[in-house]
């Protein structure tokens, strides 16, 4: 049996590293070892760990694969991947990337944004340079910041503002004469058309990066302080090796990993939440030459992120609250109909996936909760975990019905332990064994009638404990 | 036209239907259609969020002559559907793997483009359904292929319970064969479903990469192909048909392209797609189009490069999934992915 406290910590892993995981999942990973799992999840790969199969979702939900212009078959195509992973830091950590480089289908469409999330599962775990590269040639990207209209007569500052501003380097590092000029050294970098699909697809054109010398400025320029004849890739070189970069990047980690911060414009301006774990985060990111990989290694394993203060303290973003409670009950395990309208939620609760509200990504930590949000979140999350049918929660109810009679308390304190597990504040406690005590201790019973009765004591308290605060926090 | 031979048999292109529309004349996913004297009946899936699943009813020479079955979970609708098979009064077989039953609809007479909703109580051909879900033998497990012997039975293929089932038209069940596993007579997956003039069964065994043949007791005889991308291998087949020769057409799903073997199993040729130019009924969407736009029609292609790939592009498979041979040895391949049909036929030398 493993030790509570090895569950819990596992647990936080796992909400971090991913979306949650069922505690049969917990179990066997604590049973594997904390520091093996971070291997496992950074390396999914070296440890033999295979992707979800796309002919296998394909042959039922062919729209969620090839989602041409249709939206929600592009975002539950994702959602899928999210909910049934077995890599599921590839998917967090293309979520996190979708965060920082936030496109949207509104302007280029879901296929673009598909090719870019799964550039995201492709190169978000290695060097940060080599990213902002894909990035710098990612079709998508470049309709999105309107980089295919910066040309050599006429220029277009659009992407290569937000390059340094929103992906680099923050606000206040850099002048508008660099931001001129970092532009001028993109022009050229544009989309074509030529790549044949395959795969399922058949022979297809697709949208590819395309670089246009003739279209390029080869002349002089001076950036951040550096003269020459820059082209985009130089260009990154030189972000990279600005102290600002390290800075900027290591913020955004721990936004999302570690701790809620302040919103990403009010970053020059407000202190980091906790400098030390920065400092940590800046260090590994430099020392390893700007490898994500390492660098999380380095704070997945850090006494500040296993810290017991830091368990259940981030609010969970929709997509967490979402894809952590279809992993809960189990339901989506295989391809099945209807997964469009758990994508759909994701816009619903504020958060739409593949379509950010603005390159300026998500507003995140308690802004994702208003009085309208919360009810939303607390409606979906109660709708599943009340729903005995699904196989999470039928697992829930034969652990806990394994004792012939549960107070109050125990019933508490088992579902807390089930769904988390998590740790609320005492009155909270104290106000669900109050209401648990009103039916009095929970029989598990023999007959249908008694085991329904007890069936429903359960999946009332579970919607219980998923409306209060803590549950909208990972 | 496209030729191509091998070993006495020459295999020529002949023509396409296609259209990717959300209704009336086109498909959109089609997954199995199925041949009945002059006309094909053919089911889209459709996708998620779009009302355009449907049987769609026309002639091989693209006639539309009208559709049926709507999505939802009523009498008559259908979720997945999956497979078609129309027995000798012209009644319409159709499968759904989640609602785990067969529906019955007249396919008979001429509807002149009309839309029969079944959800409907105008002009509804929804006759009846049967199937019980469940893996217990008589039970339904994901229904992904069809098909009548010559005694108006019905053998169909279940994806999730991995086995062929044998059932009356009526839903009576008979017996069961196959069981989940990559040895003789098991499958992983299994999908469309054929037979021959002698009344052997041939089963696309999807994940393991064959088709395996039986008898029509279910005993195994032998099998075709194997897992791979060469020519030769298969990913994920999705439709099997023999023709009067004995030889067998496999539909490589997932390698888009039609693997061709004798009865011996040797391989004999790949097809990887021919079709050229618009269908009649694109045609008429590309006129269509070309008078709403006042005449301005599409944007040319100037790049003689891009067309020619563009060209090359457009022959190819796009996950062709039903194969279906007629008497007069026309061979249909559907194409889930460019939701088209082309046609061949096939020649001895």
């Amino acid at each position: 049996m493993a030790d509570s406290k090895d569950i819990a910590l596992m647990a936080h892993l796992m909400r971090r590293a991913g979306f949650g995981a069922s505690r049969e999942e917990l179990e066997m990973r604590v049973a594997k070892g904390y520091e093996a799992t971070v291997e496992e999840l950074l390396d999914p790969d070296g440890h033999g760990i295979p992707d979800l199969d796309d002919r296998e979702i394909c042959r039922h939900n062919p729209g969620y694969v090839f989602p041409s212009g249709n939206q929600p078959n592009a975002m539950a195509y994702w959602v899928y991947k999210m909910i049934n992973s077995k890599r599921p830091l590839e998917e967090k950590i293309a979520l996190f990337w979708h965060q920082v480089f936030a496109t949207s289908f509104i302007k280029v469409g879901p296929p673009m944004m598909m090719d870019q999330i799964q550039m995201f599962r492709d190169y978000g775990f290695g060097s940060y340079r080599d990213l902002l590269m894909q990035v710098s040639m990612d079709p998508g990207m470049l309709k999105w910041l309107d980089n295919v209209d910066n040309h050599k007569d006429s220029g277009n500052e659009n992407w290569g503002r937000e390059l340094l501003e929103l992906f680099s380097m923050g606000q206040g590092n850099y002048t508008e004469e660099d931001v001129k000029e970092v532009s001028r050294a993109f022009t050229g970098w544009t989309v074509g058309q030529g790549a044949v699909g395959a795969g399922g697809a058949g022979a297809f054109l697709k949208n590819i990066f395309q670089y246009i010398p003739e279209d390029h400025d080869d002349g002089e320029k001076v950036i951040l302080g550096h003269r020459g004849r820059f082209n985009g890739e130089d260009v990154i070189d030189l972000i990279m090796k600005h102290p600002a970069t390290t800075r900027f990047v290591s913020r955004h980690i721990y936004n999302f990993f570690v701790g809620d911060e302040v919103q990403v414009p009010s970053w020059q301006d407000v202190a980091p939440a906790d400098p030390v774990a920065l400092n940590i985060i800046g260090e590994a990111f430099q020392s390893s030459n700007y490898d994500i990989r390492q660098t999380l290694r380095v704070i997945f394993n850090s006494d500040f992120f296993k810290d017991e203060k830091n368990w259940c303290s981030k609010v969970k973003s929709p997509v967490e609250l979402i894809i952590g409670t279809m992993k809960l009950v189990k339901h989506h395990q295989r391809p099945e109909p209807f997964l469009t309208d758990i994508a759909m939620e994701t816009e619903y609760q504020g958060q739409t996936i593949l379509g950010p509200p603005s390159v300026e990504g998500w507003h995140t930590g308690h802004e994702w909760i208003d009085s309208g949000q919360l009810v939303e979140r607390i409606n979906f999350v109660g709708d599943h975990v009340g729903n005995s049918r699904f196989a999470g929660i039928r697992s829930i109810i034969d652990r806990l019905a394994t004792q012939e009679e549960l107070s109050p308390e125990d019933l508490v304190d088992g579902c807390l332990d089930l769904v988390g597990p998590i740790k609320v504040a005492d009155g909270t406690r104290l106000e669900l064994i109050a209401h648990a005590e009103a039916n009095g201790p929970a029989k598990r019973g023999t007959s249908e009638e008694e085991k329904a009765a007890f069936t429903d004591r359960v999946t009332e308290m579970l919607r219980l404990i998923t409306a209060v605060r803590e549950y909208q926090l990972g | 036209m496209t030729t191509k031979q091998s070993r006495g048999r020459n295999f020529q292109y002949s023509y396409h239907i296609a259209n990717p529309a959300p209704g009336g004349p086109g498909f959109r996913n089609p997954v199995d259609m199925v041949f009945y004297e002059n006309m094909i009946f053919a089911i889209s899936r459709g996708t998620e969020g779009e009302p355009c699943g449907r049987v769609g009813k026309f002639t091989k020479d693209e006639r539309f002559v009208g559709q049926f079955a709507t999505y939802g979970t009523g009498d008559g609708q259908f979720i997945w559907p999956t497979a078609l098979a129309v027995d000798e009064q012209g009644l319409v077989y159709m499968a759904d793997e989640w609602l785990n039953r067969v529906s019955v609809y007249d396919g008979n007479g001429e509807w002149e483009g009309e839309i029969l909703e079944t959800s409907d109580k105008f002009k509804p051909n929804y006759l009846r359904h049967w199937g019980k879900s469940g893996s217990e033998l008589g039970e339904l497990d994901g229904p992904a292929g069809m098909v009548f012997d010559q005694d108006h039975n019905l053998y169909i293929t279940e994806n999730q319970n991995h086995r062929v089932s044998k059932f009356t038209k009526d839903g009576e069940f008979l017996f069961a064969f196959g069981k989940q596993g990559s040895g003789e007579g098991e499958f992983m997956n299994p999908w469309g479903i054929n037979i021959d003039s002698k009344g052997d069964i041939y089963v696309a065994d999807w994940g393991n990469g064959r088709v395996q043949k039986f008898s029509p007791d279910g005993s195994f005889i032998m099998s075709f192909g194997s897992y791979g991308q060469g020519q030769g291998e298969l990913d994920r087949p999705g439709g099997v048909a023999v023709d009067k020769d004995g030889d067998v057409f496999i539909t490589d799903w997932w390698g888009n392209k039609v693997e061709v073997f004798d009865p011996e199993g040797k391989h004999l040729i790949t097809l990887n797609g021919d079709a050229t130019g618009l269908s009649k009924w694109g045609q008429e969407v590309a006129d269509a189009n070309l008078a709403g736009s006042g005449g301005q029609g599409a944007v040319a292609i100037e790049d003689p490069e891009l067309a020619a790939k563009i060209e090359e592009g457009n022959k190819s498979f796009g996950r062709p999934k039903a194969i279906r041979i007629d008497e007069d040895g026309l061979i249909g391949i559907l194409e889930e992915g460019k939701s088209r049909i082309q046609f061949y036929y096939k020649n001895m030398s």
